[in-house]
């Protein structure tokens, strides 16, 4: 067992909306602006799965990409052993023009593969995709569920040793999402850990060990996935609509 | 339950460039060791970046020669007698000049003016992935190498119609050496302004008349040793060199060895100061962006 990722007081105060000329910008202070996410300590371990949850803008975001190192904390220090695959908001790393097949090639070329082994996961995630024939049309003229069905393709042909996830799964239909489920589930029985945002309590519960939650910025609860679960429910006051996802879960 | 013992597949550092800590010669040599290691990706950028120029465009690639070619055409007839091309050449060999030195210019405003935009326009790639944004610039700059080297190339080849196949060749050489010195300009300019362009939208309103300057404020029109601003001006501009080169071939060098020490070994310092600040500063994008 190893620490993948440690996060040790890290919070986050984004600049002011109104700060945008330069003065203003070298004028402003951060102290005297909300903490979009209070500082927090977090420790992902190799093979251990944690949800984050909470209402919208609540700083689940803000976390995974500090966690991710796209977004780069106001306090506080991360500590990345990893590389970590990201599957943030469908599809935000690609490139229009390009196929999906040349989407995929990129993202896995940007991992570090090549010749065979780049081949090799490339017909891998084509298969996954299931798009067949449209695997090689540019990207502008792919549905919002098959931009999904791209990037988790290329995400889990070759998904490394951690995965943070950004309700990727709430774009797809039924059988894929599905299918995707059943793929985490795989990848956490090999040892993949994982750290998702996410609405769906069901989900959740199915994939997670632990869940932090979080409310306006603040971490509320921390601890196993059934404490966390439990504080959650009681948070929103009811359970949230089944979605795809959740529905495939009771099935 | 945690310990630092590794697992199989998990390594002690990421090894992604945009998350790898720069250390030891690491940081010597970036962002060379960043460009080789990534150059099948900048090369299918920079593929589809031309494709989406020419879509939907009937002439396609000849537009990379019909647009420069005209635009010094009117130039070079509008400006003539303000430029300076060696007055030993025949007319055709000094519009072959011209037009070579010309398009290093105009490939560099175009970096220049695409530079502020270059990451602003991928939003995406800064918060939802871990793309290495330095790799921006070289694309940028393979892109408007479609453009620079058949224009470069037909100037060449007038040079070679009107004073010979000699002369066609020097000024050949000279092309090549101009053009290698553009290129690292072009990335250093390329990561800077795409950097400022984040904090700053002057940057991006300032591209213009920077790109017209490094035009107009060269050696294709003032020379060097005139004193004054204007002097230091195109003593400044990261073009200048490049064209003087084109312009006077590779002799330019010996004759002019302190200037051609600077103008060679400029372009590497500020390309990796400049990869080196966009680094630091690529930290906070997302919150800018």
């Amino acid at each position: 067992m190893s620490v993948l990722i440690r996060l040790t007081g890290v919070g986050k105060q984004y600049p002011s909306g109104s700060a945008v000329g330069l003065t203003a910008r070298l004028r402003g202070r951060r102290s005297d602006r909300p903490w979009a996410l209070a500082p927090l300590d977090l420790e992902v371990i190799s093979g251990e799965s944690i949800a984050i949850l909470g209402r919208n803008g609540s700083g689940k975001s803000t976390l995974l990409g500090i966690a991710a190192g796209t977004i780069s904390p106001t306090s506080g220090r991360v500590e990345q052993r990893a590389d970590p695959t990201l599957l943030f908001q469908v599809g935000t790393s690609f490139d229009e023009e390009l196929s999906g097949a040349e989407n995929a090639r990129l993202e896995l070329l940007l991992r570090g593969l090549s010749g065979r082994g780049l081949q090799h996961r490339l017909a891998e995630a084509r298969d996954f995709s299931e798009i067949e024939d449209a695997w090689e049309e540019p990207l502008r003229t792919y549905s919002a569920g098959m931009r999904a069905r791209v990037a988790l393709a290329a995400a889990l042909a070759d998904p490394g040793p951690l995965l943070l996830v950004d309700e990727i799964l709430a774009v797809g239909d039924v059988e894929f999402v599905a299918k995707c489920i059943d793929h985490f589930r795989a990848l956490r029985r090999d040892g993949t850990s994982l750290l998702f945002v996410t609405h769906d309590v069901n989900l959740a519960g199915s994939l997670a060990d632990e869940a932090i939650v979080l409310d306006h910025g603040l971490t509320v609860a921390h601890g196993s996935i059934g404490e966390g679960l439990a504080y959650y429910r009681e948070m929103i006051g009811l359970a949230p609509l089944p979605t795809v996802a959740s529905s495939v879960l009771g099935s | 339950m945690s310990t630092d013992e590794g697992i199989s597949g998990v390594r002690s550092a990421p090894t992604s460039w945009r998350l790898r800590r720069l250390r030891g010669f690491g940081v010597l040599f970036f962002p060379w060791n960043l460009f080789w290691d990534q150059r099948a990706v900048v090369l299918t950028l920079v593929r589809t970046q031309v494709a989406r120029r020419h879509r939907r465009s009937i002439l396609g690639w000849a537009w990379n020669i019909i647009q420069p070619g005209s635009q010094a055409v009117l130039l070079f007839a509008a400006t003539r007698g303000a430029i300076r091309v060696p007055e030993a050449v025949s007319p055709l060999a000094g519009f072959g000049l011209f037009f070579a030195a010309l398009i290093i210019a105009q490939g560099m405003g175009e970096i220049i003016g695409r530079g502020p935009t270059l990451v602003t326009e991928r939003s995406g790639w800064v918060k939802g992935s871990l793309f290495p944004l330095e790799l921006l610039a070289p694309t940028a700059v393979g892109v408007s190498l479609y453009r620079i080297i058949p224009g470069g190339l037909l100037g060449v080849a007038a040079v070679a119609l009107g004073d010979g196949p000699g002369a066609g060749l020097a000024t050949l050489a000279a092309f090549a050496a101009g053009l290698l010195v553009a290129i690292v300009w072009g990335t250093a300019v390329g990561l800077a302004l795409a950097a400022l362009g984040v904090y700053l939208r002057d940057a991006i309103l300032a591209a213009p008349v920077i790109t017209l300057a490094i035009m107009f404020v060269s050696p294709l029109y003032v020379s060097p040793e005139s004193g004054g601003l204007m002097g230091l001006a195109v003593k400044l501009n990261p073009v200048s060199v490049s064209m003087d080169l084109v312009l006077y071939g590779l002799r330019w060098i010996t004759d002019h060895p302190a200037h051609a020490i600077v103008g060679l070994l400029g372009p590497l310092v500020a390309l990796w100061l400049a990869a080196l600040v966009f680094r630091r500063t690529s930290a906070n994008f997302a919150d800018y962006i």
